[in-house]
């Protein structure tokens, strides 16, 4: 399966981005039988749109073939987004490569609704 | 004669004004007030109006038919509000909040396969206090283009009115622009401050390009400093003062009388 990290840079060892439609990169992480088996980063070409990040960003990683992102905050306009292209949202902070071990081992929250306090 | 109460600045009391002169003016003329803050509208709660609903306000939105959708990905590229997603190989998903009803969609498909829908964004309202008529505009809420509201409204503005008085929201954005458009006169209604010097001459210009007339009318003037005003070159009308009596009574919801709408009257008159 693959899932996409917001994400401050363009490796494993960077940080989770707390914003989901204006990181500067995703993550794109492909995950076979628990293990990591490969991972490359997305420049987010959404954050030049002034308005409508997050659905754009939501589109961009839907066509990587995206199921499961990890972010910290999610506007309404993005939920909105994912539920229509059928991606699961969690919640987390800290490393990528940390993070996507807690995903694999089932540590992490699914987000159902927005968290983002200033998208209203 | 359409009459605009605009400002810039939030709070620099453009409803107080708007209602106070249509509520005075009314008395010996037929007044329509319209209440173009279509994202926040108050003015029936300051004159007590129990609205009534009017009509919908409706705008286009794409409904899919996927038995002819070829996939192809045009509708999401010529949306440029994100409305439309698209991954390939899979039918195009709608967001309708994003949504402003352009209709490039439409124009864009090849296969015929999106259909005039119809989503509502907002609600006019009518109604009356003794003489004064009164039309009222409001938004659905997380609706991001509001100027097709104003427009809806400023189509039910009927012919036979002495003044229609046009209330428009804060701010030179664009249901600003759509509720100024059509005056023959605003009143910039302004504050003796550097913020509300700033907007009123932001608003001043806007007016120019549009080419309407514009006199300022001072809330306030006893406080800050006016100094900033009268720099901004436009006629001062008239002067309302920081007064105790008429912010109690603006905030119990009551008609505000005070002479500097008489005078406000008089300057219409002698137009």
């Amino acid at each position: 399966m693959k899932i996409a990290i917001s994400s401050k840079g363009g490796s494993l060892e960077s940080e989770v981005d707390a914003r989901f439609g204006r990181c500067p990169y995703f993550i794109i992480v492909e995950i076979q039988k628990g293990e990591i088996k490969s991972s490359k980063a997305l420049k987010n070409t959404a954050t030049a749109h002034q308005r409508g990040a997050g659905p754009t960003a939501a589109e961009l990683v839907a066509n990587q073939g995206v199921k499961t992102v990890i972010t910290q905050n999610i506007g309404p306009r993005a939920v909105s987004a994912m539920k229509k292209l059928g991606i699961k949202v969690y919640k987390s902070s800290g490393l990528i490569k940390e993070v996507v071990q807690e995903f694999i081992s089932g540590e992490l929250k699914e987000m159902t609704g927005t968290s983002s306090g200033c998208a209203k | 004669m359409r009459i605009a109460v605009t400002g810039g600045k939030g709070g620099t009391g453009k409803s107080l004004v708007a209602t106070s002169l249509a509520a005075e003016l009314s008395k010996n003329n037929k007044v329509l007030l319209v209440d173009a803050d279509v994202e926040c509208p108050n003015d029936h709660l300051v004159l007590s109006i129990k609205r009534r609903e009017l009509r919908k306000v409706v705008q286009f939105k794409p409904e899919f038919n996927y038995d002819k959708c070829v996939k192809c990905g045009a509708c999401s590229r010529a949306c440029k509000e994100k409305a439309i997603l698209f991954v390939k190989h899979d039918f195009p998903k709608f967001v309708p909040e994003q949504c402003i009803g352009c209709g490039a969609c439409l124009a864009a498909c090849p296969s015929r396969a999106i259909t005039k829908g119809k989503n509502k964004i907002g609600m006019i309202y009518s109604g009356e206090k003794s003489n004064l008529s009164f039309l009222s505009g409001e938004t659905i809420e997380g609706v991001e283009e509001t100027s097709p509201v104003v427009n809806t409204l400023k189509k039910e503005i009927k012919d036979g009115f002495d003044y229609e008085i046009i209330d428009t929201a804060a701010g030179a954005h664009c249901s600003v622009i759509s509720a100024l458009i059509g005056s023959d006169l605003a009143l910039v209604v302004t504050e003796p401050t550097p913020f509300g010097s700033h907007d009123a001459a932001l608003m001043l210009e806007l007016l120019g390009k549009l080419g309407i007339p514009s006199v300022i009318v001072l809330n306030k003037s006893t406080i800050g400093e006016k100094g900033l005003i009268k720099g901004l070159g436009s006629e001062v009308i008239a002067e309302i003062p920081y007064d105790k009596k008429i912010l109690e009574a603006y905030a119990a919801g009551r008609v505000v009388k005070h002479k500097a709408f008489d005078k406000i009257i008089k300057y219409l008159e002698d137009l």
